[in-house]
């Protein structure tokens, strides 16, 4: 039933859409889960097959996590995609979650990134996305922040599900911005380059991007505008 | 979210989001909500009269609800003459606002403002409810006295219609999620690999990316294909483009 942190929390949503001047979208949804929850980040994404689509992004942590995300292929996001429920990590810096995302946790230590908080856009037990919020301390969620969490994510689904028949009912769809389009047009760019499918592309654009200690999207920038070029050596060469 | 007009008025405010909000979760008599959102309307913004129209499953536009007899009548009107501020506000998906419908401003829609008169309201505003891109309906508010709305009364006003839109198209929505979530995953995965053959079409012709798409475009226009299949054919390497069309 609805109680009254999901009166507030509309409240909030709606404030934030008003303020924007367009109708309620899973954009005001982050900003007031960032609001409502005081954390440093939220992210929105979600699943392409088995892979996580950034679909919207609140504060640098935000886009950080989800760039560690993309680029190492694990991290809770990508557990909340595949597993049970939530997935909570209140110190990324522990040795506990380190060992469950070595990768991820390296990102997010150099990204600042100490707490993440998945929680998977769900329904009919079928997974559309996750929404995931990060802070750069350490501490678990308070009872009342992870009620919220879930109204948000809950409130999220259905924004993702109406835009949908949106989507195809009344809009191009490419007319809209898309987060993670440099991401694919680098991976086709490079699929010619290395005469490969493009999830190999895509693999050798997230070493690169691990090994070079950038993101995923600055190293598809630098593809896109052929400031970098990969060959079939192992070693791309700017 | 605008100050309290009325002693209570934010608890009113606040049980008018759970109420709306209500309809997310639990099973919902559409005209229920609507009759009580034009109801509510009223209470909380200090108009007269709300009204309101909304679009049957077939895309006709229907009054759904309204606060009072005149306003009932009054969006009827407007269906029947084809005119009025809230088909305006449907049409363009923006509020539309007459502080005088005495004045030059209710000449837009003469034969309205005439009846509008005659009921005693001299000042109207009508507000889109839309999702998006996707207009719904819109909601009506009637004014005895001349003069526009405060700015934050519209905001809340608009608020209060955007949550009802929520509800109402999620309980349209939530017939069919299987569906709705099937065709995500394919919008989704089509936006996907057009991007990808942008790329690899931008790398093997030394095209832009605008001219990659305009490149995928052509070809899927030319062939009366969908434009997914050729990207995906683009991608598979099976077509090479534009060069050898």
């Amino acid at each position: 039933m609805v109680n009254e942190a999901q009166a507030r929390i509309w409240a909030l949503i709606s404030d934030h859409a008003v303020k924007r001047g367009g109708p309620i979208s899973v954009q005001d949804v982050c900003t007031a889960g960032a609001e409502a929850i005081a954390v440093d980040g939220v992210g929105l994404s979600l699943l392409a097959g088995r892979r996580l689509e950034p679909l919207h992004v609140v504060g640098r942590l935000g886009r950080e996590v989800v760039e560690a995300e993309l680029t190492t292929g694990d991290g809770p996001c990508v557990e909340a995609a595949t597993g049970d429920g939530p997935v909570l990590s209140e110190d990324l810096a522990s040795s506990a979650a380190e060992r469950r995302w070595p990768l991820f946790c390296q990102l997010a230590a150099a990204a600042g990134i100490r707490a993440a908080f998945a929680f998977p856009l769900m329904t009919q037990a079928v997974r559309v996305g996750v929404l995931v919020l990060v802070r750069h301390r350490p501490g678990a969620l308070a009872a009342a922040e992870y009620g919220h969490a879930l109204i948000l994510a809950d409130i999220a689904l259905l924004l993702v599900l109406n835009d949908q028949v949106q989507i195809n009912e009344w809009a191009d769809p490419l007319q809209e911005p898309f987060l993670g389009a440099e991401i694919h047009q680098a991976a086709g760019m490079v699929s010619v380059q290395l005469n490969a499918t493009v999830e190999h592309a895509h693999l050798r654009l997230r070493a690169h991007a691990f090994l070079h200690g950038e993101s995923l999207s600055q190293v598809a920038r630098q593809v896109v505008e052929r400031r970098l070029r990969f060959t079939p050596d192992p070693s791309p060469h700017a | 979210m605008g100050g309290p007009l009325a002693p209570g008025w934010d608890q009113l405010l606040a049980r008018t989001f759970v109420a709306l909000a209500d309809t997310l979760v639990t099973d919902f008599d559409v005209i229920d909500l609507m009759q009580m959102l034009s109801e509510r309307s009223v209470e909380l913004l200090g108009v007269e009269a709300a009204g309101l129209l909304l679009t049957d499953r077939r895309g006709h536009l229907r009054v759904m609800a309204a606060s009072s007899e005149q306003s009932r009548l009054l969006e009827l009107f407007q269906l029947q003459n084809e005119q009025g501020p809230c088909l305006d506000a449907f049409k363009t998906g923006r509020p539309v606002h007459c502080a005088d419908l005495g004045g030059p401003e209710g000449r837009r829609w003469p034969r309205f403002a005439e009846q509008a008169h005659e009921y005693g309201f001299v000042a109207v505003s009508a507000l889109p409810m839309r999702l998006r891109e996707q207009v719904i309906g819109a909601l009506n508010l009637f004014r005895a006295v001349p003069g526009p709305l405060t700015p934050e009364m519209v905001g809340l006003g608009q608020a209060l219609a955007d949550v009802a839109t929520v509800g109402l198209l999620q309980a349209r929505a939530l017939q069919h999620a299987n569906v709705l979530i099937e065709q995500l995953q394919t919008a989704l995965n089509s936006r996907i690999v057009i991007e990808q053959a942008k790329g690899v079409l931008a790398q093997r012709h030394d095209l832009s990316m605008e001219q990659a798409f305009a490149a995928l475009r052509a070809h899927a226009r030319s062939h009366n294909l969908k434009l997914t299949d050729v990207a995906r054919a683009v991608v598979a390497g099976e077509v090479q483009l534009p060069g050898s069309v």
